[in-house]
Parts: C-alpha cells; structure tokens; sequence
C-alpha cells in the first residue's frame, strides 16, 4: 500500500457522504464516492481501495449485497459498514457477510476515524503475511513440502489451485512421498483452515471397525459399542478429511462413502436420524487407481466421485536436485529437536544421498538423515556417518543430472545394468515402449529383464507406466 | 419514552390470550370451546402481526430520524475542526437548513398518522 490509503465512500444520501468524503481528507486519506451499489463496484475494481465504507439502506442494491461482491472482487479489502437502520438482527448479519465492523447513524467520527486505522493496519498485516509467505514459498517450497525442482513447482501450483476449491481430491503416490503432508498442506491453505484435519487409514483395520471408524455408532449398535461415538466424518466438520490408503477401503464402505459424498449427510452405525456434515475429503492412494478399478478393488463410481482434482506426488529419484534442500530443511529440524547447531551435510555425503534411489522416498531420506545426525559427532554430517544404505536399492549411479550415470569401480556388470535400466525407465516416467527405444531393445526384452529382477508380475504385459520402481 | 408502549400493551393481550388458550384446552369436547380456540389462535396471529408492525415502524421512524442527523453530526465535526474555510462553514449551513427541513418533515409525518 503506497502513498495515502484510498478509501471509498458509498452513500446514497449526498450530505452524510460529502461531510465524510471531507473529514477523511482531513485526516490525510485519498478518497472516492460512488451514490449507489453498482457505481461503487465499479470504482471498487478499477481503483482497488484499502478500505470502503459504505451505506447498508440504498435504494436497487444494498450494502449487504455490495458487501457479497466485494468480499468476491477484492476479498482482502476491509469493508465498515454505517446504517441508519439500528436493529441487531442487520449488525449480526453484516458482521456474519464479513463485513469489518458495522456502526450505527448518527456516527461518531472520532470512533470511525479509529476503526480505519485499525482496519487499515489489519489489512497492512495480512498483505505482509501474504509476500512473506510467497517469499517463503520461493525459498523452500510449499510449507513442510521442500522442493524447487519442477515436477515439485507442479505440485506446488496443484495445490493453490485446489486450495481455493471444496472439491474432492485425489492423491496418488509411492510410499514415503508425502501425500498426507500434501493433504494438509491442501488443508493449511484452504478456506477451511481453521477447521479440523482428520486422517483415517483405511488399510489399517477390518471393515466393521473402519465403518464405525468413519462414520460413528449409537450406544448398542455393536457388542462393544457401549457408548456413543462420533466418527471421523463428524469429527472433520467444517474441516478435512483424509482417506489414506484408499484403494484399500473395502468395496461396501465405498458404496456408504459414495452416498456420503453425493447426499453431504450419513446415518452413525445403529443410528436413525440423518446427520449433514460440511467436509473437504481428500483421499490417498499408494497404487494404480485404474489398476485398482482393474482388480476390483476400487469401485469405479467411488473413484471418479473421488478424482474431481487428481495429483500424482513425484517420487524422490524424479526430483533428485531437491535433496540438498530438503536435507537443509531436515538438519535445521533435527537441530531444534536434538537442540544441537549441526551445520549441514559434506560434499561426499550429499554426493551419496544424491546417487541413491530412495525406494522409501522422502520418509526414507527423513530416516538416513536422523540417524547420521544423531551419529555424528562434529558440526558437519559426513559420509562416514551415514548409515549403510543397501545396495540393492543404490543406484549408486545418480548424478544428479537427469542424463548422466556414474557407477563406481569394482560394482558387478549385472548391477551396472540393472541401474542402466532403471534409470533409464525412471527418466521415461517407467514408460516401457519409451524406455526399450531409448536403449534400443525390444519390449520384450526389457519385461524379460524387469521379470528376471522380480520387478514385473509375470502377468503384467502393459506397455505403458507400471509399477516398476 | 413514558408509559406503557405499544409493545408492551401487546405483550399484556398474547399473556392474557395464553390463558384464555389454556382454559379452552379444558372445554375442547364443547364443539363452541372448539370454534372460540380457533378464533383465539387467530386473535394470537393478529397480535404478533401487530408487533411485526410496530417494530418496523420503530426502525423506520428510526432510520428516518438518523440519516439526517449523521449528515448534521458529521458537518458539525468539520466546522469543529481548525480546517474549517469560509465555504465549508456556508456549505454547513446548506446541510443544516436542509437536514433542519427534513427532520421536521419526518415528524410531521409520523404524528399526522397518529392523528388519523
């Protein structure tokens, strides 16, 4: 907000509106005045000012209504609402719309003129928050999701677009990739902030306790229901909800879910009245939703009620240049956790954590990091204590450039080529045809080797992604 | 305001009708205790019609009675501060005349009603 904050003034009656027109010029602010709704709106978008304030009783459009459109134009922009029209009923209203505040005519202008400062400095506040936290995001990615890599940026911009929206969203990612963090980052952002976030894993437990897990249950409803309990539907209210592991969600609580989502209202277990609820769900998946539907595992109407917005969260080895700032990120929590100043990670030690697949993802970076910090003894993590990462899953091989491959002296010709391979794969997003052309064989070929590795069910003929590593 | 208000005169036939519901609840098998209920939840639905009225008309009276008054308010503010030129202190006057007229208006049209 440069130069004087510009305030605008909708009033329909011409003496109230010049009198305060004048008295905030006096007290060093710009203004401008529109007699009615549609005029005010108008100004409102092409002057964009710092604050309004405006009549509620005018004649066409209100200030209620005004009010609506503003909070949609300029949602930021506070909004001070005069009447002459002193009922509760109207102040309880405008402050519900979001209006700033709401005074009654005759006003007292010493009291306007401090509303305006603090309306003012508010607004100040929140826009500073707002770059600060677009600063933040250029530094270290979205929240607790650290990244700049592109494949992560395109997450990040996923997000903020699915923020602003309540529709249903569906995660899919490998193990260890941070789709709950995802989920709540999704949360965190949206406007539903300030309501709850539940996380229910659906994999973890048999279908009647998952239901009763979810939805709730009336005292009786079951042997062991001995009391009455709210499910994680009612729990999120006005919230989110996070389905982990979705995929895993027996086919009969798909069926209860759908309606859910479909109806917004769900009945506890045992239970006879209808209950409405207002809830975000996201929901999450480690596995091919397609292939899911494939097997029958997912119900197909289950997943497209689901997928409205759909993300995939890229593995570790796609993004293979974040992991010098994710493990910067990672050193300065442990530090505060630990209460230790380690300083960061060595040249040879992060060159070892960049050569790695990371199969487990982030979590499994998160893991050699906490057990290197904790073995290490001067202010710098080196190589020599990090823990032995197996050499099964080391690349050994990762540069760290999406097109180069460096294996160390003495590893056995197979590994050389099974690494070849899989990266290979890996860098045409396991697309097979595209891998096999790329090194120059035959599909054929290439399912032999993934097969002889035990990295292809011997029924998968599929050309396209897979489940390769 | 003195006295009773209208709203409390009101207030004092719905509390005397609530009786007169609770007597009729005894005498429901008379088919005249009957017709007399339905004339008294009738007479209930008139009243709080009555009241709608009467608050309406308050917030009326009342929205006519500040809108003029903040426009006097807020130009006696300007005069009060030290900027105040020649033409503010003319353009005061205007207000005041005007707003003077419109206050006198508001009351002459209220009574008049009261008159009727």
């Amino acid at each position: 907000m440069a130069g004087k904050p510009h305030i605008l003034i909708v009033d329909d009656e011409e003496d109230s509106r010049a009198a305060l027109e004048k008295v905030l010029g006096t007290w060093g602010y710009a203004t401008d005045v529109a007699s009615e709704a549609r005029e005010a709106l108008r100004k409102a978008t092409t002057v964009r000012p710092s604050l309004v304030i405006t009549d509620l009783v005018m004649p066409d459009i209100d200030g209620l209504s005004l009010l609506e459109s503003l909070q949609q134009e300029l949602p930021r922009v506070p909004v001070i609402i005069l009447t002459g029209r002193a009922s509760v009923d109207t102040a309880v209203g405008a402050m519900r719309k979001g209006a700033y505040d709401y005074l009654t005519k005759p006003v007292d202008l010493d009291r306007v003129r401090l509303l305006i400062e603090k309306a003012l400095d508010r607004a100040r506040t929140l826009d500073e928050i707002t770059i600060l936290r677009r600063r933040v995001r250029e530094v270290w990615g979205l929240g607790r999701l650290i990244g700049r890599s592109a494949p992560m940026q395109e997450v990040h911009r996923f997000i903020e677009q699915a923020a602003a929206t309540p529709a249903p969203v569906l995660i899919h990612g490998e193990t260890g990739t941070g789709k709950e963090l995802v989920a709540r980052t999704l949360h965190e952002l949206s406007a539903r902030a300030h309501g709850p976030f539940v996380a229910v894993n659906c994999a973890a437990m048999p279908e009647t306790l998952l239901e009763s897990e979810i939805f709730g249950h009336e005292r009786g409803a079951f042997t062991d229901a001995r009391d009455r309990r709210e499910g994680c539907f009612e729990l999120a209210h006005g919230g989110t909800l996070l389905l982990d592991e979705v995929a895993e969600m027996q086919p009969g609580i798909q069926v209860k879910f759908l309606r859910v989502l479909q109806e917004g209202s769900f009945r506890r277990l045992g239970g006879k009245s209808e209950i409405k609820v207002d809830v975000r769900v996201v929901a999450a998946t480690n596995k091919d939703p397609i292939a899911a539907i494939r097997d029958g595992a997912l119900r197909e109407d289950f997943y497209y009620r689901l997928n409205v917005f759909s993300l995939s969260v890229p593995p570790l080895r796609q993004r293979i240049e974040d992991i010098p700032l994710i493990v910067t990120g990672l050193v300065e929590e442990f530090n505060g956790k630990y209460d230790r100043r380690i300083l960061g990670v060595d040249d040879a030690a992060l060159k070892i954590l960049m050569s790695h697949a990371w199969p487990g993802n982030v979590r499994e970076l998160r893991n050699v990091v906490e057990r290197a910090f904790i073995a290490c003894e001067g202010d710098v993590i080196t190589a020599k204590v990090l823990p032995a990462i197996s050499l099964a899953t080391v690349s050994t091989a990762w540069s760290g450039n999406a097109d180069a491959l460096t294996v160390p002296m003495g590893l056995p010709l197979r590994d050389v080529a099974k690494q070849f391979v899989l990266r290979t794969l890996a860098a045409e997003n396991n697309n097979k045809t595209h891998a096999a052309d790329r090194l120059d064989i035959s599909v054929k070929t290439l399912h032999n080797m993934l097969r002889r590795w035990g990295l292809l069910h011997p029924t998968t003929s599929s050309s396209g992604p897979g489940s390769v590593p | 305001m003195n006295g009773p208000t209208v709203i409390d005169a009101t207030q004092e036939v719905m509390s005397r009708l609530e009786r007169v519901e609770r007597t009729l609840e005894r005498l429901s098998e008379v088919p005249e205790g009957a017709t007399l209920a339905a004339d008294v939840i009738a007479l209930r639905e008139a009243v709080q019609r009555l009241q709608r009225i009467e608050r309406d008309e308050r917030h009326r009276f009342g929205h006519d009675l500040r809108v003029p008054l903040n426009a006097i308010a807020g130009w006696i503010h300007l005069l009060r501060s030290d900027a105040a030129a020649s033409s503010t202190v003319a353009q005061a006057v205007d207000v005041f005349d005007r707003n003077a007229r419109t206050l006198t208006r508001v009351i002459e049209t209220y009574t008049a009603e009261v008159d009727r």
